[in-house]
């Protein structure tokens, strides 16, 4: 019996289809085995095929894709092979899938409980009972509370970590002997990660599941698997313990990849501009902040008043140093980024609250003095979102030179160019358009938009949140370098603790609008003061510890 | 996947377009067979006068005659040549349509830009009066306003015109709100640039792929609301030549003649069909969503 | 609940005053631009016959003197009780002229409608099944094609093949207006056809625009890689959510299809409101055209209105925001 492996992965091969006659290679020649009961993390960076790997395991492709070659044994059947009822009856029942983004992947018009309860009809699952209780039973063993009223809610009714412990329910239904994760917890707070990779763990020990973890983060697999494959374009360049791979990496890819990841420390050399010397560049001081009506309020036909939203900050006090770094970490809805809109003059009403050099920084930016709105700059998470499209690389960097150093198109072309050469970029790339550059291009444009400003203070709001890690190791080195040349402030916004400790001074920890903690960084690492800043430091350390030490225990 | 613009085997000829897009689109056969249909109708909206040189109002023969080598079709019921008229039975509605629905996407953008990207009371006002004036049926919106403006040729322009704008007011509006969310546009906000400035460099050159298919589809819609009105005896009147205005004189001969009737519509469908497979086309391969068609 | 209940109230009051705003619209555009009622209603040539007093009279006659908001209020109450007032030469009550042929038009475009929303959610279906499939391609590429065809046209063509080639139906239908309504049914059946070509295309094109984007999403693939069958996900998971776009269009289709109607009716001679509202433009009835032009709105704000309360029933997401809004 235990001879034959559960899973036996043998020459895979998935392209895509990309022109009437042409194809790309998404995954190649992949060979591996997994025993029942076993835990196997794939980890790589996007395009790496991850993710169609991980739907191969049912047996399934996306749009435009075909498995090419190979086979996939699941208990000894090539399920490549199957189709018809034996497919349906396979996906769901002998093996799910666990996606990544729980607000998408469930139906917005039909409640929880019709979504478990279709799933038990189809795979006569209800053991006995019927369908409703057996779905009130998996959503209570989901931890969630009140599951009848869970049952009867609608997917935008729960909060992210509630629809992700649906989710997984969904996937139990059969109980499968196979659950493949396709990164769960990438759209949750790492709190809540934490807590719902706890529940997998339980799980999977439980009903002795052979799991399947797919992730970009090195953490979150050291943390869950007892095996790692490591994946770079479509194929496989290093497999083994989870434990071996991470401390004795024996391929280049590896190494950069984990030496790429943030370590949750103080890392930064202090700045060049002794702290306590000089007048801060940027004060705020008690500041509370409430989003007013919307835009369309108070419309012709808008008879109904609506209840006012709850205050988004409350009594934010911080200072900036010339020169460093504050560090601004909070979890979704902790205001951290109404604070960069309220300092950029995005939106209105800080009262006088925040001063600038001395002066006070009021209103929408397009009232203040164009020598404030230069000394000041921003740079936002998503580069396709900030860069015009229709733009090139030189009109995009070109244009605060106009407006606030009066440069012609020709004068400004050789700061453009010494602009590029800072970030790493090619001259080449002046006449591209945004679409033409990759992800931490892209980024890297936006950081010398902001930096052909000669600005004293940046504004950066997750800018490193949709880049790879290796990229985004890159893009913050040049960032901390940038700084140390022109002494430039940064408020530096970020969900990631690990990052936030790697670029900055101080750290300023906001939770519901409110400062838990705010102090410099090697105080908060290691004498945090608030139960919030232990619970946060305890969901990033967790993982972190397991590679960082070379201390790996699993959870499990 | 990152990546999925290899052509490996395309014909040669195609490898030398620089734009991937456009190679894809014209890899397509309807794509190009709605480009050669729409290329031939505006070679004869040009040069149709020097194709088929007859006075198309004049009484140049006896009615009926079969085709000669005098006239290739034959002539009418009273007497035209046939021929000349089919060439030419779509440059008048052309020509209204492309000044009037111009006009309408111009008024259009202004309106739908202001709209969409100040917002507010503005907004709502537009709107509102978008919705009422959406809620006439076209054909009955173009009557009535032929009835106020006169049946002449050229006051069509206006009525066209003033039908067409709130279609497009809607559709710019949309796709300036999905834009005023961009970041870039926050960008040039906290630049200072003034509104005027945001509209015209941030917000219309990402308006122009729209615009294009907006006036394309316009036009062709257009072309054929002109014609049913001419059918229905409302829009443009004899002797100009006209294909609706053709088809509606030639169901009195239907049962003896049917071709009389057939022609016309045909080259009314043919310009149609050729406008919508040629943007249906080129939209899907630059990835503009087109806006409902029609 | 009772802020749904709010919400609705909102809308009929937004539709009310769009339907206020279009009845001024065709105020302005029937007896203010021509000059007036009375210069719009005698011909040019008649015209010159008269002499500026006599005008005046004529004015006064009609009311026609007095301010203009005074005038468009009138016209408003008349059109908001259903009354429609005289026709203006021969002052015959515009209902009694118009009520039967509405009827018919009704029953044309409603038999149109059912007849279309079939037709467009069985190929819609059909077609979604398998995007990019050779059914898909073929029903696609058909109803582009019979989307360009102009009603009149296709109208016309149907006359010549069943008419003339096949002689099976008359190629006009000779029913007086207020014929039996069973006739009038049967009278229909080629004109609803002509219709549908023309209709089921465009809406068709919406709703495979949404059922594509439907499949392409993340729960219609979770539901796919949960084993349950594909019929069951489209009609399920898909159909619901992408019946919004369709049903967001409702307004500009039903307009369309009354456009459509008009000039449907003229080619097979339909004793509908199309050829009223042709006899009414030539002989310059501005309140018959008011009428019309009213009625036809309110059909297109009625739809609307239906359309938006199905959204609210399909989509939750819609209810919980008219909660909140």
């Amino acid at each position: 019996m235990e001879r034959t492996p559960h899973i036996d992965v043998r020459n895979l091969k998935l392209v895509y289809k990309t022109g009437s006659n042409s194809e790309l290679t998404a995954l190649d020649d992949i060979n591996f085995t997994l025993g029942k009961g076993e835990t196997l993390g794939i980890v790589g960076e996007s395009g790496c095929g991850k993710s169609s790997l991980a739907r191969a395991f049912l047996s399934y492709t996306r749009p435009g894709a075909r498995i090419a070659d190979g086979q996939l044994y699941v208990s000894g059947v090539d399920i490549l092979r199957l189709d018809g009822s034996g497919l349906l009856k396979y996906r769901g029942g002998r093996a799910a899938l666990v996606p990544q983004n729980p607000l998408s992947s469930l139906t917005p018009h039909l409640t929880i409980g019709q979504h478990l309860t279709e799933l038990i009809r189809q795979h006569n699952a209800n053991g006995g009972i019927t369908s409703q209780q057996r779905a009130l039973d998996l959503l209570a063993a989901m931890e969630l509370p009140d599951p009848v009223a869970i049952y009867k809610r609608y997917p935008h009714q729960l909060s992210g970590g509630q629809r992700q412990r649906v989710v997984i329910a969904a996937a139990l239904v059969a109980e499968p002997e196979l659950i493949v994760l396709d990164e769960p917890t990438t759209a949750l707070d790492k709190t809540v990660e934490s807590q719902v990779l706890l529940l997998v763990a339980r799980l999977q020990k439980e009903t002795n599941t052979t799991l399947v973890y797919v992730s970009h983060d090195l953490n979150v697999i050291a943390r869950m698997c007892e095996r790692v494959l490591v994946m770079q374009n479509g194929k496989v360049v290093e497999e083994g313990e989870t434990k071996s791979v991470f401390n004795r990496p024996q391929t280049e890819y590896t190494r950069t990849l984990i030496a790429a990841i943030p370590k949750l420390q103080h890392a930064k050399q202090p700045s060049p501009v002794r702290l306590a010397d000089s007048a801060p560049i940027l004060t705020v001081k008690g500041l509370d902040f409430t989003y007013g009506r919307p835009k369309n309020a108070g419309s012709l036909f808008n008879v109904f008043k609506r209840v006012s939203p709850p205050p988004t900050l409350q009594d934010i006090s911080l200072t900036i140093q010339p020169g460093s770094t504050l560090g601004v970490v909070g979890e979704s809805g902790s205001g951290k980024s109404t604070l960069a809109s309220l300092v950029a003059g995005l939106v209105d009403g800080n009262e006088g609250k925040i001063t600038f050099d001395g002066k006070p920084l009021s209103g929408l930016a397009t009232g203040r003095q164009r020598e404030l709105r230069r000394r000041v700059q921003m740079i936002f998470q998503d580069p396709a979102s900030s860069l015009n499209p229709q733009h090139s690389v030189e009109q995009i960097i070109g244009r605060p030179l106009q407006i606030f150093f009066g440069m012609t198109r020709a004068a400004s072309r050789d700061r453009i160019v010494e602009l590029l050469e800072e970030l790493d970029l090619p001259v080449t790339c002046l006449g591209r358009l945004p679409r033409q550059l990759s992800g931490g291009q892209q980024q890297r444009v936006a950081i010398a938009r902001a930096f052909a400003c000669k600005p004293d203070l940046v504004l950066c709001d997750e800018v490193t949140s949709a880049l790879d890690v290796t990229v985004q190791a890159h893009v913050l080195g040049l960032m901390k370098r940038l700084q140390r040349e022109h002494n430039t402030a940064y408020l530096f916004i970020s969900h990631d603790l690990p990052v936030v400790a790697d670029m900055s001074d101080q750290i300023l920890v906001l939770e519901g609008g409110r400062i838990r903690d705010y102090s410099d960084t090697g105080t908060i690492l290691n004498h945090p003061n608030s139960p919030y800043t232990r619970k946060l430091l305890e969901a990033f350390a967790i993982a972190s510890g397991h590679i960082a030490q070379g201390n790996l225990k699993n959870v499990i | 996947m990152a990546d999925i613009s290899h052509p490996s085997a395309f014909p040669s000829a195609m490898r030398k377009l620089k734009s991937p897009a456009l190679r894809r689109a014209l890899s397509e056969p309807a794509t190009v067979f709605g480009l050669v249909l729409v290329a031939i109708h505006l070679f004869l909206a040009v040069f149709g006068p020097w194709i088929a040189t007859h006075d198309t109002s004049a009484l140049v023969g006896d009615p009926m005659q079969i085709p000669s080598w005098d006239f290739l079709m034959g002539t009418d019921q009273i007497g035209r040549d046939y021929f000349s008229r089919i060439i030419n039975g779509g440059r008048i509605a052309l020509m209204v349509s492309f000044f009037g629905v111009s006009l309408a996407l111009f008024v259009g953008t202004a309106l739908g830009i202001t709209a969409g990207y100040i917002g507010g009371r503005v907004d709502e006002i537009i709107m509102r009066i978008v919705d009422a004036m959406m809620s006439i049926p076209e054909l009955i919106l173009i009557a009535i306003l032929t009835l106020a403006l006169g049946k002449d040729v050229l006051a069509l322009i206006p009525v066209i015109a003033i039908v067409y704008t709130w279609g497009a007011i809607r559709v710019i509006r949309a796709k300036t709100i999905s834009l005023s969310m961009l970041d870039f546009v926050r960008a040039a906000e906290l630049r200072g640039e003034s509104r005027w400035a945001i509209i015209a460099r941030e917000i219309f050159p990402n308006l122009t792929g729209i615009l294009g298919v907006e006036l394309a589809v316009r036009i062709s819609s257009a072309v054929l609301r002109i014609s049913a009105l001419s059918f229905l005896g409302l829009g443009i009147s004899q002797p100009t030549p006209d294909w609706g205005l053709m088809v509606q004189e030639a169901m009195g001969v239907v049962f003896t003649d049917p071709w009389f009737l057939l022609l016309p519509a045909l080259m009314l469908s043919s310009l149609i069909v050729g406008v919508n497979f040629m943007v249906d086309g080129l939209s899907r391969a630059f990835g503009i969503s087109s806006s409902e068609l029609g | 609940m009772g802020s749904i209940m709010n919400m609705l109230g909102r809308r009929l009051i937004l539709s009310f005053a769009i339907l206020s705003l279009t009845s001024l619209i065709v105020f302005l555009g029937t007896e203010v631009l021509p000059g007036d009622a009375i210069t719009a209603t005698i011909p040019a040539e008649e015209l010159a016959f008269y002499t500026p007093e006599q005008l005046a009279d004529l004015r006064k006659e009609y009311g026609l003197d007095r301010p203009l908001p005074v005038r468009f209020l009138e016209v408003w109450e008349r059109l908001f009780t259903f009354d429609f007032g005289t026709t203006l030469i021969k002052k015959e009550p515009v209902l009694d002229h118009i009520a039967h042929p509405m009827i018919n038009s009704g029953i044309l475009a409603g038999l149109a409608m059912l007849v279309m929303l079939g037709l467009v959610l069985v190929l819609g279906i059909l077609a979604s099944l398998k995007p990019g499939g050779r059914l898909d391609t073929a029903i696609s590429a058909t109803t582009l094609f019979t989307y360009s065809m102009p009603d009149f046209v296709v109208g016309n063509v149907f006359v010549v093949i069943f008419a003339v080639w096949l002689g099976l139906t008359p190629a006009v239908i000779f029913a007086p207006t207020n014929a039996p309504k069973l006739t009038i049914l049967l009278a229909s059946l080629l004109p609803v056809a002509a219709l549908c070509i023309h209709g089921a295309a465009y809406q068709f094109r919406l709703l495979r625009a949404g059922m594509v984007e439907a499949l392409n999403s993340d729960y219609v693939e979770r539901a796919r890689l949960a084993g349950l069958p594909t019929w069951y996900i489209c009609i399920r998971h898909a159909l619901p959510v992408a019946m919004i776009p369709m049903l967001n269009g409702t307004a500009q289709f039903v307009a369309g299809l009354l456009s459509g109607s008009v000039v449907v009716e003229t080619v097979f001679k339909y004793p509908g409101v199309g050829s009223e509202l042709l006899r009414a433009l030539a002989q310059r009835e501005i309140p018959t055209i008011q009428a019309i032009a009213f009625l036809a709105a309110l059909a297109v704000v009625t739809a609307n209105f239906i359309a938006d309360l199905a959204i609210l029933g399909l989509d939750p997401r819609v209810r919980a925001s008219a909660q909140h809004g």
